[in-house]
């Protein structure tokens, strides 16, 4: 098999794999741009989902994300069989809050270590706000498996960018035909963004 | 199909003709938008990877934010009626001093100097007024190759009422436009390919169920 047909297929499949996420991104992308003609800046409404009686230590002092809190956080989610991707923060002394989010809902949980008190809110995402959700989400951060392959796959798309960049500008300079044109539309486009960035 | 030979061989139907010329009308496309946008792709896979690896990227750095370097500091006497809004304010000290352009406004409240944050593409300014002291302090933020790219990437356009602004606005909805023509155009390109398709099925299924999950369980 020769240089320019590993180009070519590399090109091709890594394009078919990557669909999904190339327009998942592009659609999001527009989607965050033009918020307001998708209605993305209205939030949903919340709705309860359960409040109980409930005991556990929270040691940490309060600062957003530690992992001290995270920890604490965590032993609640799975508690409460709500093991996921979250955030967590302590507003004061007497509170916690959870942020359990995945693409198509979003679940607040609300602690009163003094109260000793449990309220759970959900709520839910249209589709063009999970697809949002899906754009901004990347990296290891997050627990469990399901969470840290998908920042894998981010990864793989970002990569999979790059590549179509240089194979594609390998395919392009094979075309002898073509050449003129292209470089005409590589230079107008470098150019363009200089200048852009230069001037931005 | 060779053009100078075109007549030489039987002519193909009219319908195949047409169907061919705009199959090449797509790849076409497809290639040209391509190299043209090639510069905002590799931003956007570039910046893309240092905001998920931010940790990493930025553990070659003393400190996670760019430090501030003066640039100039200038006597400022101009005064403003308290009825005046810090935004107002801004926008005249930019004017002032030659740098008007995307920004937002911060402090001003309760006699706290009011600041400007000048947006750029390469160095931000601070522009920091001091309304006791009669003064204007000019800072750049040291250039940073990761915050450079985390900024070109959340910049979006259209939000402030500069034309620059929204130059960069259009070419950002070009480029968002055109990734949803690429994945269309590009499995288009691919079904006209038969000796590809069997492991071009495989990639495209193998793609589309792994996100389906995904989508579903995350």
């Amino acid at each position: 098999m020769t240089f320019d047909k590993i180009n070519r297929r590399t090109h091709l499949y890594m394009g078919l794999f990557l669909m999904p996420w190339l327009l998942m991104y592009g659609v999001s992308s527009f989607i965050v741009i033009h918020q307001s003609w998708f209605r993305s800046e209205e939030a949903p409404v919340w709705e309860p989902l359960f409040e109980k009686s409930y005991s556990r230590p929270v040691n940490s002092q309060g600062v957003n994300n530690e992992p001290d809190l995270r920890a604490a956080a965590q032993e609640i989610l799975k508690d409460c069989n709500l093991e996921g991707a979250f955030w967590a923060n302590k507003p004061n002394p007497d509170t916690m809050h959870i942020d359990r989010f995945s693409f198509w809902e979003a679940i607040r949980l609300t602690y009163s270590i003094k109260d000793q008190k449990l309220k759970a809110e959900r709520q839910r995402m249209r589709p063009n706000q999970a697809v949002v959700r899906m754009h901004f989400r990347g990296g290891y951060g997050q627990p469990t498996f399901l969470n840290k392959f998908w920042g894998l796959l981010v990864d793989i798309a970002c990569i999979g960018i790059i590549l179509w960049v240089a194979s594609g500008l390998i395919m392009w300079w094979r075309l002898p035909k073509l050449r003129a044109w292209g470089a005409v539309a590589v230079g107008g486009g470098v150019l363009s963004f200089l200048l852009l960035i230069w001037t931005l | 199909m060779n053009s100078s030979v075109a007549g030489e061989v039987p002519a193909a139907p009219s319908s195949e003709k047409s169907g061919r010329s705009i199959s090449r009308l797509i790849r076409r496309v497809h290639m040209f938008t391509g190299l043209f946008l090639a510069p905002w792709m590799l931003m956007y896979a570039l910046s893309t990877l240092v905001m998920t690896h931010s940790d990493f990227v930025f553990s070659f750095y003393s400190s996670k934010s760019p430090t501030m370097v003066t640039e100039r500091e200038l006597d400022y006497t101009r005064s403003f009626p308290t009825n005046v809004t810090r935004e107002q304010i801004g926008q005249q000290i930019l004017q002032d001093v030659g740098l008007d352009g995307t920004h937002y406004v911060s402090g001003g409240k309760d006699g706290k100097p009011v600041v400007v944050n000048r947006q750029h593409a390469l160095v931000a300014q601070r522009i920091t007024f001091d309304a006791s002291k009669s003064k204007v302090v000019i800072e750049r933020e040291e250039f940073r190759t990761p915050t450079f790219l985390e900024r070109l990437h959340r910049r979006r356009g259209y939000n402030h009422p500069y034309a620059l602004e929204d130059t960069w606005g259009f070419t950002v909805d070009v480029a968002v436009v055109t990734m949803v023509f690429w994945s269309l155009s590009g499995v288009w390109l691919w079904w006209e390919l038969k000796t590809t398709r069997g492991w071009g099925t495989l990639s495209l299924t193998a793609g589309v169920v792994l996100f389906a999950i995904f989508a579903l369980l995350l």
